[in-house]
């Protein structure tokens, strides 16, 4: 290589890398935005979250802290957190009007001890929680939820999000408006689930425990295997209802298997039935959707 | 007895005559007097099935939102100027729009004590009356008049999910009552007229939640 070459090679080189730092500095203001907090608990804290719109990630560990890791794009929006004895809060705060929904984002990532009560907001985005032990509330409008192997007496509540619960145990209640509520290898007591034109799947066991799943329209899918014990009661005004399921006569005494129920007083169409010794009690309703009864494909 | 649970006991309201501790807290407890004189009021007015909606006391307004207030079910408005709701609330005249929320409260604690009163089952039998239904469903216009025009100031996702699910649950009314009025004995279409009146209060008290609590 020629001197002249050489020179012009290194100064390309010099000229790319102080690109790079401008670039590196430019880039800075948009994750400069962050706070970490640390806080000690003694017992099982009380952890809310309150978010406009975001990604909100809580997770456990062994330690009895609460790590919050708050990250914001804008200083429009501002991350808050107090602790009061065993309760914490992590919030937003919008400063200024007509923001831009860049400007409104803020997100999330929470360690908490594995026994943690949870209360969160999220208008928009997704909230994600794995491996927490304890009651939780969920509030969204447009946000999903994600849980997985979380256990205690599980609310959720959204307007327009899906929830996707993989391996949840305890108490569920969950209604959207028009999202899809999928329940994967659930052990749990007892669910209520509702969503108005969103689909519900529930993929699991039905052995114990009671199960009242419901929607205005959408399907309503629930899997079973041979080794499932449930009675059954399926319901519709306009829809229709599909069972694979070889139930019999309810020997709980409740009837027929399938039946207009004949009263004049209602022109519903149920279905009625008890799959061996209707160990689980299942409701599902649609008004117009379809329920479908099938066998789990191993 | 004390007051709240003389008000757990009214709002239980089982139509039963009231046992005599509750008849005594009556008649020492002007508070609890009041309260069951409102109620009664608005009893008979729903039963009278008006196409309008009676007003209720403004004592019960205040009383409702000191109530909500001091269980931090609602919060007032931050103190700075610069919220990001600024704009949307003055666009949307505050009173109305407290109005329109407490409205919605209201008529969620009148359906879930209709639902109280109903059932036993997720989908048992309705045994809600004509009048009960109309003047529910007119305290949802009133309280939806009054919550107009808030949505669009909200977060993009935010405010298209709830008109597209104010949309979604408006459709599924229509459905229902159209239904219900051909078969008025249809139970489980009741049902679900009841939950999608149950559904649209509680998309209107979130957005008027969203707005009043200008976070």
């Amino acid at each position: 290589m020629t001197p002249i070459r050489h020179l012009a090679s290194k100064g390309i080189c010099c000229a790319a890398a102080l690109a790079s730092v401008f670039l590196l500095l430019l880039a800075l203001p948009a994750s400069a935005h962050r706070v970490e907090k640390r806080f000690t608990v003694d017992s099982r804290p009380v952890v809310i979250v309150r978010n406009s719109h975001g990604r909100i990630d809580v997770k456990s560990w062994k330690r009895m802290e609460v790590l919050v890791v708050g990250t914001h794009g804008s200083e429009k929006c501002e991350v808050v957190t107090e602790q009061a004895g065993n309760r914490i809060e992590a919030r937003t705060r919008l400063n200024g009007q007509n923001l831009s929904p860049a400007e409104m984002e803020a997100n999330f990532e929470i360690t908490v001890p594995e026994e943690s009560e949870l209360q969160v907001h999220n208008d928009s985005g997704v909230i994600i929680v794995e491996r927490v032990y304890g009651d939780m509330t969920f509030d969204t409008i447009a946000a999903d939820v994600r849980l997985q192997e979380v256990y205690g007496f599980l609310v959720v509540k959204m307007t327009g999000g899906s929830l996707f619960c993989t391996k949840c145990a305890g108490r569920l209640e969950a209604s959207s408006i028009s999202g899809d509520i999928q329940l994967f290898q659930p052990q749990l007591d007892f669910a209520r689930v509702q969503s108005t034109s969103g689909n519900i799947l529930f993929d699991g066991e039905l052995r114990r425990g009671t199960y009242s799943l419901k929607n205005y329209n959408g399907i309503i899918e629930v899997r079973f295997s041979p080794d499932d014990s449930f009675d059954l009661k399926a319901s519709t005004v306009l829809g229709s209802i599909e069972n694979q399921a070889q139930l019999q006569s309810d020997p709980h005494g409740s009837g027929s298997t399938r039946r207009q129920i004949p009263r004049a007083s209602t022109a519903s169409n149920s279905f009625i039935g008890t799959f061996k010794e209707g160990h689980a009690r299942v409701e599902l309703s649609t008004y117009s959707g379809k329920i479908r009864i099938r066998p789990r494909v191993q | 007895m004390q007051c709240i649970e003389f008000e757990s006991y009214l709002e239980q309201g089982s139509g039963e005559p009231f046992p005599w501790t509750a008849a005594d807290h009556l008649n020492v407890c002007e508070r609890c007097r009041n309260l069951l004189a409102d109620f009664e009021a608005i009893q008979s007015s729903a039963a009278g099935l008006g196409a309008e909606m009676p007003e209720p006391p403004e004592r019960i307004w205040l009383s409702l939102r000191s109530q909500l207030l001091a269980e931090g079910l609602i919060h007032e408005p931050a103190a700075e100027p610069e919220g990001f709701f600024a704009q949307l609330i003055s666009w949307a005249p505050r009173p109305a729009l407290a109005g329109a929320y407490l409205g919605v409260l209201l008529l969620a604690a009148i359906l879930v004590g209709v639902r109280g009163r109903i059932g036993t089952s997720e989908f048992g039998p309705v045994a809600v009356n004509g009048a009960e239904m109309t003047a529910l469903r007119e305290t949802l216009r009133a309280a939806e008049r009054e919550t107009a025009g808030v949505v669009p100031a909200l977060h993009p996702d935010v405010s298209s999910t709830l008109r597209k699910d104010l949309v979604l649950v408006d459709n599924v009314i229509a459905m229902c009552e159209k239904k219900v009025r051909e078969e008025p004995q249809n139970t489980l279409a009741r049902e679900y007229l009841l939950g999608a009146y149950q559904q649209k209060a509680d998309l209107l008290a979130t957005i008027a939640d969203r707005s009043a609590r200008g976070d």
